[in-house]
């Protein structure tokens, strides 16, 4: 190929390059220069907006379909800063600041934020009575800018009606716009932060729509053009009856007041759960003290937080903790894990007996059963109906440390139930394995640093020494100290590092380190009454979206089987049936109850306060009905409530009277029990 | 240090418009990023970004001149499997942005392969071509270039990037055209890639298909036809730079007067609808000069693949003036409503780093066969 070639086509190329720009500049010149007009009027006229109307967000439904949490439009102002910036601002504020009964400072401040961009909307208030946004539409020439919207807001019905399941929504923080940053968040967006409204939030959210406005100079839309209707969010239907859930949460509140009026002036906590043991299906879940969820659409004051949050000062009943999913020492009703071991490993056979004269010698200590003049011979149904803690020590040091914490586990207990609720405590099965790991680094460490100090010490003074003998003196001195060390540490990781003998005693009788959640407690039952099967609780029972058709439907799930023969929990629940029966440690309330009850009392010690005073005891109660053919399971507790017999039982029996729709019973509730 | 001779030969004329388009691009690009931050923001923080990029392209610049062009004969292999490389590695360790995967986060920045892909294409298919000079006249000379642009264009078309395959075709045929490809053989190829596209947008608009392109794909390819067809959604994009533009009339409404930029109306405005900023505050007068700029810049560009001493030369410096003018035409004829809606950007104009930097080292390599046009003699 000659150059004459190549130049001919890089002519040819130069004419067309030519041509594209000839071709660019003449659609410019016709846009710009022939219809300057037509498009300059559509600029100054077009003004064209994109207003997002958001999405109302899905509604929480009870099993029967009452509406518990629900969307409430109302009015909110903001101000468009394109609009208010050629005017005297702190006019129009102070006009605005009026209607509103607000602080003109307040408003200044807002539209002088600089994190807003100029043409986005400043929200300066929600909420308003609609009087304030007639008297805005009157004064409106004097308040240019000023912008009046619908938007809506959550509403929980009920008021504080079980906050911690139902949660509450709030403006989306920047963490989780970064977490969620592909599902087209915009600040300022409502999202779940707690509770179902938290573990539901893709489905409750919906879609945005938005309104294609035309707007005036001062931004005020003039046309809709377009409108892109917004797609509600789907509702949630519950397992949850609102009146059992409404009776378990008077049960609490009533039953705390009856204790804190009484002996129990601490009883200001407390929560129960019940299950339906052949699904899992969360019934009820209360815990108190609770609050009112509607806080959560304004700003929440330091008092509501001090509520909320507590401190342990001034506060130590915070109200925001879901106590249903907490751990706490189970106390008595603990027994049935002691009692499944040591039949399951053949230990002991239910009907070895136990000779209980109120307390018991074991590796050289003295334990004491809670009924000082003791409970004579028990077998093991007997001892259930009791709660001899003679009995259960001896078991418990029968079946071994290990095998408690076996089918501690294979009732589900120190493991989280996988309820859909964000934040469920896992709880804590103690064990050798457990302790050793959570204490010997720390003791190591302090052991090891300890010695090296006394070696670096003594190196100083030996090379300083002025004499043989001098040095070794000091010699001998280094290792006496280190000597000294070496035994303490031994002593220590004796007491400290492994396991003792006492603590499987008093581990066989739900003290010590257990930790369960009433929740872990009212599925172990579930699992004892229902032949062993473990369901995965579960609050939402189908999920319908606002035309009304199912988008997704939970069914029952087992998370697991108890490896536990039939007959060995045939025996535990006739132990726990004769627990309302006379004899029994929650005869008294369950008197006259229509519904064969099987349950377990459960007193768990809280250790010392800090003046050295014993704290009151957390009452416990667990159980299930009717006996014949378990249908609900239940476990309350009632923090510093004393005896779970004379506390928490009121709670469950009242819960179940609920459920059962037994009329307004009147058990006696002075009617006190040790256990 | 450079020779006496090579400096004589510099091309002040390309690199001072060059310069010029630049720092109209910073000026224009101050006003059209003076709405969308916060107003407690730094205001020129894009204006500033995008110097320290015009400074490193300079640098660029500096470094390719000092090298010959013709050692690009022997960094070719490796310029093409870096290239490879890099568009693979987006697949997997890029992050998505508007639709498409292309970006790399390295630190602070985002790499964008694609924008280097172009001009990687450039040099390679140069050598390429170079070394089969007096050898494409036959139609099966041509089947190996296929499978050449195949392989990166279909990675960029996985990303997806619709805009930068199709630079990558207008690289392809301009070249091709210059090395000496029978322009019968050429005209039957784009017939037949005209057929197809035609069959299969046919196929798709006629009977509703949604393969091989997404609807909305297919919307923003076919909405400058017709903007008013979908108001919200694609054609408001056609139909505000329209506005833009139209409204900016012969004189312009002045710098960060345009009520469409200043108002935010108009989408992408730091980006691929810069042009309509323009328009706006400068009007036509304004566009005309930033037109007159670059159709100098491409007459230079022609001028030293005239000027080359070999076809190497030649077909790098026809390869990067097919490239700015394909963006020309494609980013101002959709501000203008004559071209589809593909995301690519202005060149040397548009905010991004990857896209100034590439477009600058393509600026590089024409100063570089242009001060090396004579055979040196020793």
């Amino acid at each position: 190929m000659t150059e004459k070639v190549v130049e001919n086509k890089l002519k040819i190329f130069l004419a067309l390059v030519t041509l594209i720009f000839v071709i660019l500049a003449s659609r410019l010149a016709f846009v710009q220069l022939f219809r300057t007009q037509e498009f300059r009027t559509m600029s100054d006229l077009n003004r064209i907006r994109f207003v997002t109307i958001p999405a109302p967000r899905g509604e929480i439904l009870d099993r029967n379909g009452k509406v518990l949490a629900k969307e409430r439009p109302v009015y909110s102002i903001s101000v468009s800063y394109l609009g208010i910036k050629d005017q005297d601002i702190n006019k129009v504020a102070e006009k605005l600041a009026a209607i509103l009964g607000m602080n003109a400072e307040e408003i200044i401040t807002a539209i002088n934020d600089k994190n807003v961009r100029k043409f986005e909307p400043i929200k300066i208030a929600k909420d308003v009575p609609l009087e304030v946004v007639t008297r805005i539409a009157e004064n409106q020439a004097e308040l240019k800018g000023v912008e009046v919207n619908v938007e809506p807001m959550r509403q929980y019905v009920y008021g504080d009606f079980m906050p911690h399941v139902m949660g509450y929504v709030r403006e989306i923080s920047p963490a989780q716009m970064e977490k969620h940053k592909d599902e087209g968040y915009n600040l300022g967006d409502r999202f779940g932060q707690a509770g179902l409204e938290n573990v539901y939030e893709e489905y409750l959210r919906g879609k945005d729509g938005d309104r294609l406005v035309e707007v005036d100079i001062a931004q005020h839309p003039v046309r809709l053009l377009d409108i892109k209707a917004p797609v509600p969010g789907n509702n949630i239907v519950l397992n949850i009856d609102y009146n059992i859930q409404k009776a378990a949460e008077e049960a609490l509140d009533n039953t705390m007041a009856m204790l804190q009026k009484g002996k129990y002036p601490l009883a200001k906590a407390g929560a129960v759960v019940l299950l339906d043991v052949n699904s899992g299906k969360v019934l009820a879940m209360a815990s108190k003290p609770g609050f009112d969820p509607n806080i959560f659409n304004g700003k929440i004051s330091p008092a509501q937080s001090e509520e909320l949050f507590g401190s342990k000062d001034k506060n130590p009943f915070p109200a925001f903790n879901n106590r249903a999913m907490m751990g706490y020492a189970p106390g008595s009703t603990f027994k049935m894990v002691t009692s499944a071991a040591v039949l399951e490993t053949k230990k002991a056979t239910v009907n070895d007996t136990v000779n209980d004269p109120g307390s018991v010698f074991l590796y050289g200590r003295s334990y004491k059963c809670w009924k000082p003049s003791g409970h004579g011979t028990v077998n093991l149904v007997k001892a259930i109906q009791v709660s001899c803690n003679v009995y259960f020590y001896q078991m418990g040091l029968k079946a071994g440390v290990e095998n408690l914490v076996k089918y501690a586990r294979e009732f589900g207990l120190g493991q989280k139930t996988g309820i859909d609720l964000p934040n469920e405590s896992a709880g804590l099965v103690p064990g050798p394995e457990w302790k050793k790991n959570l204490n010997e680094p720390s003791l190591k460490k302090k052991y090891e640093n300890k010695v090296k100090e006394i070696e670096t010490k003594y190196e100083e003074l030996i090379k300083k020494a002025a004499t043989e003998k001098e040095r070794k003196s000091l010699t001998r001195q280094r290792d006496q100290e280190i000597n000294q060390q070496k035994a303490d540490y031994k002593i220590k990781y004796y007491w400290n590092v492994e396991w003792r003998e006492f603590e499987t005693v008093i581990m066989s009788i739900g003290q010590g380190y257990n930790l369960y959640s009433p929740l872990q407690m009212a599925n172990y039952v579930a699992t004892i009454a229902n032949g062993g099967t473990r369901y995965k609780p579960y609050l939402v029972d189908r999920i319908v979206d606002y035309k009304g058709n199912v988008v997704k439907q939970f069914e029952k799930e087992a998370a697991g089987k108890a490896d536990i023969t039939p007959e060995t929990l045939a025996v535990i629940r006739h132990g726990m049936s004769l627990v309302t029966k006379p004899g029994g440690t929650a005869a008294g309330i369950f008197a006259g109850f229509p519904v064969h009850v099987a349950g377990k009392t459960g007193t768990a010690q809280t250790g010392k306060d800090k003046n050295g005073n014993e704290r009151p005891t957390h009452g416990w109660f667990v159980g299930f009905a009717p006996y014949e053919k378990p249908e609900v399971a239940v476990a309350a507790i009632v923090e510093f409530g004393g005896h779970g017999g004379s506390s928490a039982g009121i709670v469950a029996r009242d819960v179940l009277a609920a459920y059962f729709k037994v009329d307004k019973f009147k058990g006696s509730e002075g009617v006190t029990s040790d256990e | 240090m450079l020779d006496r001779k090579l400096i004589k030969n510099f091309d002040f004329t390309l690199f001072i418009t060059t310069v010029l388009i630049i720092i109209y691009g910073l000026i224009i690009l101050s006003s059209a990023t003076n709405v969308t931050m916060a107003r407690g923001g730094d205001h020129l923080v894009f204006v500033k970004k995008q110097s320290l990029w015009f400074l490193i392209g300079l640098a660029s610049i500096a470094v390719i001149l000092r090298l010959d062009y013709t050692s690009f004969l022997k960094y070719s292999k490796v310029i093409y499997v870096l290239n490879i490389a890099l568009l693979v590695a987006v697949q997997f360790v890029g992050e998505e942005q508007k639709g498409a995967q292309s970006w790399i986060p390295i630190g602070p920045f985002y790499l964008q392969p694609s924008e280097f892909a172009k001009i990687a294409m450039v040099i390679t298919f140069a050598v390429y071509l170079a070394k089969r000079e007096g050898k494409l006249k036959h139609f099966r000379d041509l089947v190996p270039t296929f499978i050449f642009f195949g392989i990166p264009m279909g990675l960029i078309i996985l990303q997806p990037d619709l805009g930068t395959a199709l630079v990558f075709i207008a690289i392809y045929f301009g070249m091709l055209f210059v090395a000496g490809a029978r322009p019968r053989n050429l005209i039957i190829l784009i017939l037949a890639g005209a057929l197809l596209v035609g069959g299969i947008l046919t196929a798709q608009l006629g009977f509703g298909l949604e393969k091989p392109l997404k609807p909305y794909q297919l919307n923003r390819l076919t909405v400058f036809l017709d903007p008013y067809k979908d108001p919200r959604g694609a054609g408001y994009h056609v139909i505000q730079s329209l506005v833009s533009l139209g409204s900016g009339g012969p004189l312009g409404k002045g710098l960060y007067r345009g009520t469409q930029t200043q108002l935010n109306f108009l989408p992408e405005q730091k980006n691929d609808f810069i042009f309509s900023v323009v328009g706006e505050e400068f009007g036509f007068v304004g566009a005309m000069v930033l037109l007159v700029l670059f159709y100098i810049f491409v007459i230079r560009g022609i001028k030293i693949a005239m000027a080359s001493k070999d076809m190497l030369g030649t077909l790098l410096a026809t390869g990067i003036v097919s490239m700015i003018v394909f963006h020309l035409l494609v980013n101002i004829g959709m501000t203008a409503g004559i071209m589809p809606i593909t995301g690519i950007p202005l060149p040397l104009f548009s905010y991004g780093g990857s896209s100034m930097l590439s477009n600058m080292i393509g600026v590089g390599i024409l100063l570089n066969v242009y001060m090396r046009r004579q055979v040196l003699t020793f």
